[in-house]
């Protein structure tokens, strides 16, 4: 229960991190870690299935994605700047 | 109060209420879920989630595979035509590792698939761990797949839709369409889901790798 309980807490108040922390590459560590969280409460919940998919679609790729996004328009920025 | 302070108070409010609904859900028990639930040991899946994907609405599962496919040819219609592939170094230790974990993903992608039939698992889990083992051998060596030719790349991205069309249309003969046949209905649904597993792992491989090679800037 009280497991339950923090893991819900953390999802909150990680999903209110993501939106709040201000540069992209902290906000995409905080999506994969939300996503893991999401995962564990699917997990709590009985749906091991939708505990699958979301580690690997949802954190995995969806997060591998956005990170090499980040990376990406940060080299975007570094050209910017020599120019 | 600023306006900080009453966005935590918000999260917080939204959160009380959502764990006081969640303590008050009702339980399954003697709903007609239950009674669905009991008549699944009859089938040959007898998972429930497989069940409803395969059995009940089978129909959605091929939309929502589809749905997929389509992305896909969105993809491939904004995806750049003049591709740089850098060569990196290859790095002995990446090679070793990925030598030695893609057959280990492989077999685990194929548990999963065949656990799909009694318990947690199925195509969608295997296909995006199957993915992944694409993955870290296009990370790792940037040069393989380069060969394999287009089209019969375009064809592993619709084999897993194909063989689940036909097998619908098999399934005419004995009823509607995709409403698989009792008996058999065990190897017909493995069969889909071993076809959708290889499909979906291409796929989502293609999402990845095309996301990751751009244009030479």
């Amino acid at each position: 229960m009280i497991i339950d309980l923090l893991l819900g807490a953390s999802l909150v108040w990680l999903g209110f991190r993501i939106i709040t922390v201000g540069t992209r590459f902290k906000a995409t560590i905080y999506f994969i870690v939300f996503g893991m969280m999401l995962s564990l409460v699917w997990t709590r919940l009985g749906a091991f299935d939708l505990a699958l998919a979301e580690a690997a679609l949802g954190s995995g790729i969806t997060g591998a994605l956005l990170l090499d996004c980040v990376s990406y328009l940060h080299a975007c920025r570094i050209d910017y700047d020599k120019k | 109060m600023t306006k900080n302070n009453l966005i935590i108070f918000f999260f917080c409010a939204v959160f009380i209420v959502l764990t006081l609904l969640f303590l008050s859900m009702p339980s399954f028990e003697g709903t007609i879920s239950q009674q669905a639930a009991h008549q699944m040991d009859a089938l040959g899946i007898s998972h429930p989630v497989t069940a409803v994907l395969m059995y009940f609405r089978s129909l959605d599962t091929l939309l929502e595979v589809a749905v997929i496919f389509t992305a896909l040819c969105g993809f491939y219609a904004l995806y750049p035509r003049f591709l740089h592939t850098p060569p990196q170094p290859r790095s002995i230790v990446a090679d070793h590792f990925t030598t030695l974990i893609f057959p280990v993903i492989a077999v685990a992608s194929a548990v999963l698939l065949y656990s799909g039939t009694f318990q947690s698992g199925g195509a969608f889990q295997a296909a995006a761990l199957l993915a992944g083992g694409i993955i870290i051998i296009k990370l790792t060596r940037p040069l393989s797949f380069a060969k394999t030719k287009a089209h019969g790349r375009k064809f592993v991205y619709v084999f897993g839709l194909l063989v689940f069309v036909l097998l619908g249309f098999v399934s005419l003969f004995s009823g509607s369409f995709l409403a698989f046949a009792t008996g058999s209905e065990y190897w017909q649904i493995l069969t889909v889901e071993t076809a959708l597993t290889l499909s979906l792992a291409a796929t989502m491989a293609a999402f990845f790798i095309m996301g990751i090679e751009r244009v030479k800037r």
